[in-house]
């Protein structure tokens, strides 16, 4: 079974994901911010990430660029998630790293076309 | 679903003490940054959540909230007092309506019109203040389409369409979201400005013409975020490219009406186009999908621009649509198009 790492400061939204993801057959661990999320990758390399971008402690944007330098951290496939709607944000967060976007609220259509396309499923 | 709305309401009794008290930092130091950016984070996050359990009050307070604080961040020098007193009432609405979520398990109804329009005044009269400063920063968000998808990384000619899209459907109060799948090909970078200016245009025909509101969009029975779906295939020797959309689509009887309102055509002429022949009228100069000409609206030219642009390319575009279900634009473009092995591979064979 494929991990899922769920990286958001909102309990609500974690749940909303779990729920979600694990009707796609994956495995879900959860984590409050970038710096808790890092700490789980350094201990097991989670097959998916899927990352808030404005978290207290460490942001999404830090974590995706330190999770690159990490041994292994090439690996997980990050689908960045906000409600943002500014491509600046966007590209920034491509660049340090993630894989795809997708904006909040997401639903489980948006998350299951977002992750086959991303090669997940 | 009761259980998350619950979940939902504590987070945001946390969330608001945690504005209450940034903005109480902000009332006695002006020059408080670091407050400013925990109030932003803070609201950021119960935006967020808010459309999960839809919230739409607070969401519509929130979203001018950060529109305000936007313009806060934007500006030079100490916060002005003139944010401060509409970010308090904004703050104190919403804890009016969490504490009423609280008890109902959902979201009170309520009118907050009055209210997001004195936070959406503040916001522009402190953009107002920028716009003197640095009048060259601004940007009219969404607007700017090309300028939009150049900023993204760069690899193919529909990078960057899917933030397009959001930033439209933003602007126009609609919700869109765009998926790209398919064969993984490459264009050749010499075909790549050609074909990215038709999927623009496509997009924000689609966008502008062809997605009806949410309101509309419910009532019709159909979710309130409208998908657009570009779709990229090796097609024999070239490749086929789609986008589709899940709008109101176009009526061949409208293309028709406004074919003979023009003068474009005469009445038995027209009564002679079957379907097909109708589609393909929207091609034209001058034929326009629009119902009513948008801040947006491409004024009829966009379809033609699309035209011009495939047909330099060697290529053909189709449109087939059923009214009420959404529009499909096909682009059928020779393997002169394509940058890869197998496709090289093809042409030598």
């Amino acid at each position: 079974m494929k991990i899922c790492l769920v990286v958001d400061d909102s309990r609500v939204v974690r749940k909303v994901a779990r729920r979600i993801l694990e009707g796609l057959d994956f495995e879900i661990a959860e984590a409050g911010d970038g710096m808790e999320a890092l700490v789980f990758c350094r201990a097991a390399m989670p097959d998916a990430i899927l990352l808030d971008w404005a978290m207290p402690v460490m942001d999404g944007l830090e974590f995706v660029r330190r999770l690159r330098q990490e041994p292994g951290g090439e690996a997980p496939v990050v689908v960045f998630c906000s409600s943002e709607n500014e491509p600046d944000r966007i590209s920034e967060a491509l660049e340090g790293g993630a894989d795809e976007y997708i904006m909040k609220p997401f639903d489980g259509d948006i998350i299951e076309a977002k992750f086959a396309q991303a090669g997940l499923l | 679903m009761d259980n998350l709305v619950s979940d939902f309401v504590c987070e945001a009794a946390d969330s608001l003490g945690g504005l209450q008290s940034g903005l109480a930092r902000l009332a006695v130091d002006r020059s408080d940054r670091a407050a400013l950016v925990e109030i932003q984070r803070r609201l950021h996050g119960l935006k967020g959540g808010c459309g999960f359990v839809g919230f739409n009050r607070a969401e519509a307070l929130a979203h001018a909230g950060e529109s305000l604080l936007a313009a806060v961040s934007n500006s030079p020098g100490p916060v002005s007092a003139a944010a401060i007193a509409p970010l308090g009432a904004m703050i104190e609405r919403l804890g009016e309506l969490f504490a009423l979520a609280a008890e109902t398990v959902g979201e009170p109804a309520g009118d907050d019109g009055a209210l997001v329009a004195l936070i959406e005044e503040a916001a522009v009269g402190l953009r107002g203040v920028r716009a003197d400063f640095q009048p060259s920063e601004i940007k009219p968000a969404g607007l700017n389409a090309a300028a939009i998808v150049s900023e993204r990384r760069v690899h193919a000619p529909w990078s960057g369409l899917d933030a397009l899209a959001r930033s439209l459907g933003d602007r126009l109060g609609k919700r869109i979201e765009l998926m790209t799948g398919g064969d993984d090909l490459r264009i050749d970078p010499a075909a790549i400005p050609a074909l990215r200016t038709a999927l623009i245009a496509l997009v924000r025909n689609a966008c502008d013409h062809g997605v009806e509101s949410p309101a509309e969009r419910r009532a019709a029975g159909k979710p309130s975020r409208a998908i657009l779906r570009l779709s990229v295939h090796l097609r024999g020797d070239g490749c086929a490219i789609e986008l589709a959309d899940d709008g109101r689509g176009i009526d061949p009887e409208l293309i028709r009406q406004h074919c003979i309102a023009q003068g474009r055509i005469d009445a038995a002429t027209a009564a002679r186009l079957d379907e097909g022949e109708l589609q393909a009228m929207v091609f034209a100069p001058g034929v326009t999908t629009a119902h009513t000409v948008t801040a947006l609206s491409g004024r009829g030219l966009g379809l033609e621009l699309v035209r011009r642009e495939i047909e330099a390319l060697g290529g053909a575009v189709e449109l087939t649509s059923s009214p009420g279900c959404g529009a499909r634009f096909l682009m059928r473009l020779p393997a002169s198009v394509l940058a890869t092995a197998a496709a090289r591979g093809r042409v030598a064979a």
